[in-house]
């Protein structure tokens, strides 16, 4: 389906010298207004996509922004566009371009897929550089038309691209720091080619500081005295990721379906999928992408 | 007799297989037992009355009960209780491990009891700065001793138990004797083996009585409930004298009553504890020895053997004791004892049922006993091996072997004069 054909040409607003984001949604929240019966008055509808914003998240590192809200007895899905003259600071990052929408309370069977397409677009420098530097509501409404929405989002929609990953030869030293300060939980192991030949989490580098035997302890409450790490702590420098690494044990493609992706971590506590094609790994969807783009998205 | 020839290659062929543990054991027996069936040794029907359900469900019924008793700690408890109290006195404890590891092995899996165990042994071994390779050989050597005891202290007992008819009360008073006296001699050789090693810092030492052992009984309620349960279990062992309630009912019921009074979860993680896999390598052993059975080998066999002793009883025990004992030491002795015991009970219909009793106790004694030979004589010697290995301290087949060697050697000894002496 053609995302031009979801917006209504009038709803565009290029320039306009809105100040703020929250400017422009009540501007484009006035269009919707003149143009449909909405079940609730202007001031709640803006009121609940400022609540919305409140829980932030709506801005892409893209500069797309995607103020939204759901609205309860409302069964469409309304989007407005405003193209700032240049790009707007905010407290959330850049905005070069902003789409709000408004959908039912579940979100429709579109409003998703819009999500993703919008986001694949914005990506796509070349595409987003064209399409602001349009003047014109009808040369952007056309440009919108070349914006595909496939049916159904697939995991390539929410993922991470161009993932974190570590090298077989790395240290365990270096994968702490990894972990530590990029806040991650979860590596894949690649060759390199990019190829996945392992996995490695948190947990399999705390499970290096607990020496085998005493993993296989009963229970381990008895002991008080013993000092964990002191071992892992003096060869972290010599103790290589390989040795502490696991066979991958996860994968999803780039077109499974978030639903898919969803029960693999449900059924099996993962917290993190790589996304695999051809063998390598072009990116890692996590739980935290689900909430984020699927559930609050 | 091209089916004789076949199928002794085939049983030959997966034995060699099954011992060298290059495939999955369970699985060799069950295709070994669905190609005996197939090429028509023995029908289906026949095949399935050959799996004896005494010993399979005695070992789902402890199996499941001694799973639950392993979740209160008390073992653990047990062993650090008995660290502290000879004040951290590395000999001491060495000797008390050993100890306590035969006793538990005789009423518990020899593996499950090296499982618990073993990780304790290296905790303090570490702490008190020697190596655990000591006091693990020493354990994985007094767990065979101490399985040899009882009907329930090793596979090979369950199996000679259900076929000779011979019961818990009939092990522990023919066996218990001589089993205390090869503990002491144990206890006596490793003392001589690895005294020199043992020397320990008064600092060492105290680091040991700085573990709260009591922290290990983690749920009490479990404790009570699965020690009342295994004792009960013990006590209706005993009394099959009286109440003629044999001991796979006796097991199944105490398995039943622990699921009923610890409740609390859902019944299928109980069977968890069940080793599903030893049961099927037991289903597909009984239908293959059943086929040799029925190919009339098991009888040649016999006749044999009775033929090289001259059918004297004495020679029999004597040698079986032997031959038990050294094939036990690098073959798995449970489908050993389960090839040997139509093979015995075949020589009973030639000289007596009644006179060959000291012919079982041959078998029993030599097979368990053989386990201590080399490192791949038993399974609680390569469980026990294989987590002091990836524990940092591997113990090879040549190490573990010199000790365990000089002690079954010892032991089938001394078993011999007993046999002699008590049972000819």
């Amino acid at each position: 389906m053609k995302f031009g054909s979801l917006v209504d040409k009038e709803c565009i607003i290029i320039g306009n010298g809105f100040k703020s984001i929250d400017e422009a949604i009540d501007g484009l929240i006035e269009l919707f207004f003149r143009r449909k019966k909405l079940p609730m008055n202007p001031e709640e509808v803006s009121r609940i996509v400022r609540n919305r914003e409140q829980l932030g998240g709506t801005v892409l590192p893209s500069g797309l922004a995607i103020p939204h809200g759901r609205i309860e007895g409302f069964h469409d899905l309304l989007i407005g566009i405003w193209i700032p003259e240049s790009p707007l600071e905010t407290d959330h990052g850049t905005v070069r371009f902003l789409v709000f929408s408004l959908t039912s309370k579940s979100g429709t069977a579109l409003y998703l897929p819009m999500l993703a397409a919008l986001a694949r677009f914005s990506q796509n420098e070349e595409a987003m550089g064209h399409f602001l530097s349009v003047r014109d509501k009808h040369e952007a409404h056309r440009i919108l038309d070349d914006i595909i929405l496939k049916q159904e989002i697939t995991v390539e929609d929410i993922m991470t691209r161009e993932p974190v990953t570590c090298k077989p030869e790395a240290t365990v030293a270096e994968l702490a720091d990894i972990f530590y300060q990029k806040n991650l939980s979860y590596l894949p192991v690649v060759d390199g080619k990019g190829t996945q030949i392992g996995e490695v989490t948190i947990k399999d580098l705390i499970s290096r500081g607990i020496p085998d035997y005493v993993r296989r302890l009963a229970n381990t409450r008895f002991l008080k005295t013993l000092e964990p790490f002191e071992a892992l702590l003096k060869e972290e420098d010599k103790i290589q990721v390989k040795e502490i690494m696991r066979k991958p044990s996860r994968k999803v493609t780039p077109d499974a379906s978030i639903i898919e992706a969803a029960t693999l971590m449900t059924n099996h506590g993962f917290r993190h999928l790589p996304v695999l094609e051809k063998g390598k790994v072009i990116g890692i969807v996590s739980e935290t992408d689900i909430l984020k783009k699927v559930i609050r998205g | 007799m091209v089916q004789i020839i076949i199928g002794v290659a085939f049983f030959i062929l997966l034995f060699i297989l099954i011992s060298l543990e290059v495939v999955n054991k369970t699985i060799l027996a069950i295709l070994g037992a669905v190609l005996f069936i197939s090429m028509g040794i023995l029908d289906q029907s026949e095949a399935f009355k050959d799996v004896d359900w005494d010993v399979i469900f005695l070992l789902i019924g402890m199996m499941v009960i001694v799973g639950v008793t392993k979740r209160s700690g008390l073992y653990q408890y047990i062993a650090i209780k008995s660290a502290k109290a000879v004040g951290g006195d590395p000999v001491k404890i060495l000797i008390l491990f050993s100890l306590i590891t035969a006793v538990m092995s005789a009423f518990l899996d020899n593996v499950t009891t090296v499982l618990i165990l073993t990780p304790v042994m290296i905790l303090i071994a570490v702490e008190l700065g020697l190596s655990p390779v000591p006091f693990i050989i020493s354990s994985a050597l007094a767990s065979n001793i101490g399985g040899t005891a009882t009907l329930i202290g090793d596979p090979p007992n369950i199996m000679i138990g259900s076929a000779a008819g011979l019961g818990f009360t009939d092990f522990l008073i023919n066996l218990g004797p001589l089993i205390l006296i090869l503990l002491v001699i144990h206890c006596g050789m490793i003392f001589l083996f690895f005294r020199k090693d043992m020397n320990v810092s008064m600092e060492r030492r105290a680091r040991i009585m700085e573990f709260d052992e009591s922290a290990s009984l983690s749920d009490r309620a479990i404790l009570v409930k699965s020690l009342s349960v295994l004792l009960l279990v013990i006590v209706g062992f005993l009394l099959h004298g009286v109440t003629n309630i044999e001991p796979a009912t006796i097991a199944l019921g105490g398995a039943a009553l622990l699921m009923l009074l610890v409740g609390g979860e859902e019944v299928d993680g109980y069977f968890h504890e069940v080793e599903w896999e030893t049961i099927f390598f037991f289903f597909g052993l009984f239908i293959m020895v059943g086929g040799l059975v029925e190919l009339g080998v098991i009888d040649k066999l016999a006749a044999a053997y009775l033929k090289l002793t001259g059918g004297n009883i004495e020679k029999t025990s004597f040698s079986l004791i032997w031959v038990s004992g050294l094939l036990s030491s690098f073959l798995d002795n449970i489908p050993y004892v389960a090839t040997m015991i139509p093979l015995v009970k075949s020589m009973g219909t030639e000289i007596g049922a009644s006179a060959i009793t000291p012919i079982w106790w041959s078998l029993a004694i030599g097979s368990c006993l053989g386990g201590n030979g080399t490192l791949i004589g038993a399974s609680a010697n390569v469980v026990s091996s294989g987590i002091s290995g990836r524990s940092g301290y591997k113990i090879s087949f040549l190490e573990f072997t010199k000790y365990g060697f000089i002690s079954m050697v010892i032991s089938l000894a001394v078993s011999s004069v007993y046999i002699f002496v008590v049972f000819l």
